[in-house]
């Protein structure tokens, strides 16, 4: 499973919740999870089944990759990223 | 040359005094510019970039992460943290208003990775996010320097 984390620059926040993912998902065991960076900008090269993001940013997405995002409010409380990201690895699981 | 993978204390401010947010952005990074780590031009992108892009580095409740792309407006590689005595509005709906400013200044797409891990391992647990917001002394800041590098 590929995880995509978008920021508007690629190098702050989106890497902030690409090692707080990283630690979830290793916490959990998944190691078939890779989790990279990207800039909003570039999201069409960046094929993954799941986006993470901003509420600013999300509003700005191309609209047929807005079913696979999830918004994150908080970057860095790890069990808030937790209770949206397990639902939706849950869901692409099925 | 790689990077020191430390945060100084010359880098941190504890509440400093903010009028707007693009200010607190100015504040909060004056410490970087002070030690040529920054040019003003790095200053400038950092606001140009929510300008442009919106209030999105506000990453968390009360938590500003100011950074623009890597450039030659950055000499080298650091972090500051100030924390504010009163919050500023930076227009993001979630998280506001923000009373700590992260400044995030890279020479590459990797060279801050490693001190990024420990600042995020910091910001991991609200227990130190607390003692971070109520610190007041430069004994503190201290400990928290220590513990940011010590990577706990």
């Amino acid at each position: 499973m590929k995880i995509i984390a978008v920021c508007g620059l690629g190098v702050g926040s989106s890497v902030i919740a690409k090692m707080n993912i990283e630690s979830i998902v290793s916490d959990e065991g998944k190691d078939d999870v890779t989790v990279d960076t990207i800039d909003l900008g570039s999201i069409r090269s960046a094929p993954a089944d799941i986006y993470v993001t901003t509420r600013e940013l999300f509003d700005n997405f191309p609209e047929e990759y807005k079913a696979k995002t999830i918004v994150l409010t908080n970057f860095v409380d790890k069990n808030d990223i937790k209770a949206h990201l397990d639902p939706k690895m849950a869901e692409l699981q099925k | 040359m790689a990077t020191n993978p430390n945060l100084s204390i010359d880098q941190v401010q504890l509440k400093v005094h903010a009028d707007d947010w693009e200010d607190a952005i100015k504040v909060a990074a004056q410490p970087l510019v002070d030690s040529d780590n920054i040019t003003d031009g790095y200053v400038n992108a950092m606001i140009q970039s929510v300008k442009k892009l919106g209030p999105y580095i506000v990453i968390a409740p009360g938590l500003a992460l100011g950074h623009a792309r890597p450039s030659a407006d950055v000499h080298r590689t650091g972090f500051a943290i100030a924390t504010l005595r009163d919050p500023v509005k930076f227009g993001n709906k979630d998280n506001d208003p923000v009373d700590l400013v992260v400044i995030l200044a890279s020479v590459s797409d990797t060279d801050h990775l490693a001190l990024l891990q420990k600042i995020v391992a910091f910001l991991n647990e609200p227990s130190n996010l607390k003692v971070l917001r109520n610190a007041t002394t430069s004994v503190e800041a201290q400990k928290i320097v220590n513990q940011i590098n010590g990577g706990n």
